[in-house]
């Protein structure tokens, strides 16, 4: 398929003096999952945040189906791109059906009192939240909450859907879990841009992996080609010694990160 | 549909109770006067405007003529009751009543509204600083040897309204007014303001215990124009926040998220702080500083009914109108008048304690 729906083009973010994004391009296709890998701090979550509206940039555009970001309001902009953000802790006690209802905000008008429904019963149907639906978001595990921010984004009927660090507290069944659901949204034809810190998952279930270092992406393609000792150890720092394998069961690339100390030790 | 049901329930069960207290309180003076009476009186004074006319009055001596609305009415109920029962109801309990439950209807709308905007439990109606440019505006009036138009709740009601923008004005930079920002900013206005009222206290000679009813809050005064004042105010405010009830709940997630679910933040903030100072400006002007309706009366409905505003914001609003005319029938009803700031906060503190030792009051 090549039919983009996010287009990030020479993207520039400064936070005063710092330069957190420099010259990033990036494009995101209907049907396609992009994984945006690097290390802490090299600007995987202001990229995303360019997309889904948080963050202006100072250079550069980013469009959504040939809507400027930039240019669109909040509301345009969340009609289009679905966010599931990183997990924080919830203050407050709204039963889980309310909050996938938070995701057809941006599809009402003020005085539309009418409930969404289907839309909303239809994301918790995907998402295998419906179980979950008079319980309060405070009251779930973590995994169970994440199905619930993934539920709202779905809600949300966007074209582009972005996640950041979708696995980070979640243990190795969720995590799983929760990217082949990624997955499946983006075979319906979501296009879908996540920020992964598990190279290894990243490598397994995304078409496409950008590696974002110092602000730049250093390379981007399919994992195979991308997830290589020699740009791991660009993006990541030279005193790593990093051993990449094919898992013997994904047919994936896999990461070993080897410490100059352990090896100094053999 | 589940929703509207409850909340349609608890609507019409906070209105009976609100009914019952009025009669309760109405009942309540140095005169008393049974319930039957009371409820004779009120239903007696209901009036159905039937008909409409223009007038023109001519203003201060000048050729300059007002036109102004009359309403006919038809009285559908005329029981017997005696004269001096009805002049007492009607000329002097119920404006003041009336003027309580206007004002704890806008200050517990107000207090909702910052809670929510704010994600703190501490917010309060007055957490940009509505109160304290008020006070300021007021004691200076009754200090200094000025005369205005209108006195003390124009002068009140100007000074809360600047001083709301000047601190939202503090806190802002590049367009965007971070909450954290704006919270302390208040805080440190308030301070502020608080020196100067002490420093005109100092020179307040005679009118000092004046000054302090308005410090503590007082409807002893009430009038039917500050109704009027205090539910336009309440009224206009009340009606277009419960259109923003939606933008309320999702804005409790955080700023970042209610962006990606398309709330326009700062434009939303701005409307939100504007309408909710306005209900409390509106109210601080004719009624003083009453502490802690605005405070209270939301975590107890958040507690009862959970956080959702479609249906926490009118039952909080009917709350603060009811916890009002109660506290202050209590206030009227001693052997001397206190000020009813003194009995919100005498009574709306030990509550207040109980339910931060017996409730999860850390959540909003």
């Amino acid at each position: 398929m090549n039919d983009p729906v996010i287009t990030v083009d020479g993207v520039r973010v400064s936070y005063d003096e710092r330069t957190v994004l420099e010259n990033v391009s990036l494009t995101v296709d209907a049907g396609t999952f992009v994984g945006i890998v690097g290390p802490n701090g090299a600007g995987k979550t202001t990229l995303l945040q360019t997309i889904n509206g948080v963050t202006a940039p100072d250079d550069g555009t980013v469009t959504i189906q040939g809507k400027s970001v930039q240019k669109a309001s909040a509301r345009e902009i969340a009609q289009r791109v679905g966010t599931v953000p990183q997990e924080a802790p919830s203050g407050f006690s709204f039963p889980v059906r309310d909050v996938v209802a938070m995701g057809r905000h941006p599809h009402r008008s003020r005085f539309d009192r009418s409930d969404p429904q289907t839309a909303i019963t239809r994301a918790m149907e995907r998402t295998e939240t419906v179980a979950l639906a008079d319980r309060t978001i405070d009251t779930l595990s973590g995994g169970e909450r994440q199905r619930v921010r993934i539920a709202r984004a779905v809600a949300q009927e966007t074209p582009a859907l972005v996640l950041d660090e979708p696995t980070a507290s979640l243990d190795i069944a969720h995590q799983v879990r929760t990217l082949e659901l990624v997955q499946s949204l983006v075979n319906e034809g979501k296009a879908a841009v996540a920020a992964i810190h598990d190279l290894d998952l990243a490598a397994r279930y995304c078409d496409v992996v950008a590696i974002l270092s110092g602000g730049t992406i250093l390379d981007s393609g399919p994992p195979a080609a991308v997830v290589t000792p020699s740009t791991i150890e660009t993006a990541y720092g030279e005193s790593m010694d990093v051993h990449v394998h094919q898992n013997p069961v994904t047919k994936t690339p896999s990461v070993t990160t080897i410490d100059e100390r352990t090896t100094d030790l053999n | 549909m589940g929703r509207w049901k409850r909340t349609g329930w608890w609507i019409l069960w906070l209105l009976l109770a609100f009914v019952a207290t009025v009669v309760w309180s109405v009942t309540v003076g140095p005169v008393s006067i049974d319930p039957l009476t009371v409820c004779k009186i009120l239903l007696n004074a209901i009036g159905i405007p039937t008909s409409i006319g223009v007038h023109s009055t001519s203003v201060g001596g000048t050729a300059l003529s007002v036109p102004g609305i009359d309403l006919g009415f038809v009285h559908p109920f005329s029981f017997a009751v005696s004269q001096s029962d009805r002049v007492i109801v009607t000329r002097i309990r119920l404006p003041r009543i009336a003027l309580a439950a206007t004002v704890g209807f806008g200050l517990a709308t107000a207090g909702t509204v910052m809670q929510g905007l704010f994600r703190n439990p501490m917010a309060d109606p007055s957490i940009i600083g509505v109160s304290s440019g008020a006070a300021v505006g007021a004691v200076a009036m009754l200090v200094l040897p000025i005369a205005l138009p209108f006195g003390v709740p124009l002068i009140a009601f100007l000074g809360a309204i600047v001083t709301a923008f000047g601190v939202y004005l503090l806190a802002s930079s590049d367009g965007r007014t971070p909450v954290a920002t704006l919270l302390l900013a208040g805080v440190a206005v308030q301070t502020f303001l608080g020196a100067v009222v002490s420093y005109l206290l100092l020179h307040a000679g005679e009118s000092v215990e004046t000054v302090l009813h308005w410090l503590m809050g007082d409807l002893a005064a009430a009038t039917w124009s500050d109704v009027v004042v205090a539910a336009i105010g309440s009224g206009t405010a009340f009606c277009v926040l419960v259109g923003y009830s939606r933008d309320l709940n999702v804005l409790l997630l955080g700023e970042e998220q209610a962006i990606t679910l398309g709330i326009d933040v700062e434009r939303t903030k701005q409307v939100l702080l504007g309408l909710a100072s306005l209900a409390t400006a509106a109210a601080v002007a004719v009624a003083g500083v009453i502490g802690f309706v605005g405070l209270i009366v939301p975590h107890m409905l958040r507690l009862v009914v959970g956080p959702d505003h479609r249906i926490l914001l009118p039952t909080s609003a009917l709350s603060g109108a009811i916890f009002l005319v109660a506290t202050d029938t209590l206030a009227r009803s001693g052997p001397a008048q206190l000020p009813v700031g003194i009995v919100t906060a005498a009574l709306g503190a030990p509550f207040f304690l109980y339910l931060l030792r017996n409730r999860e009051v850390h959540q909003l």
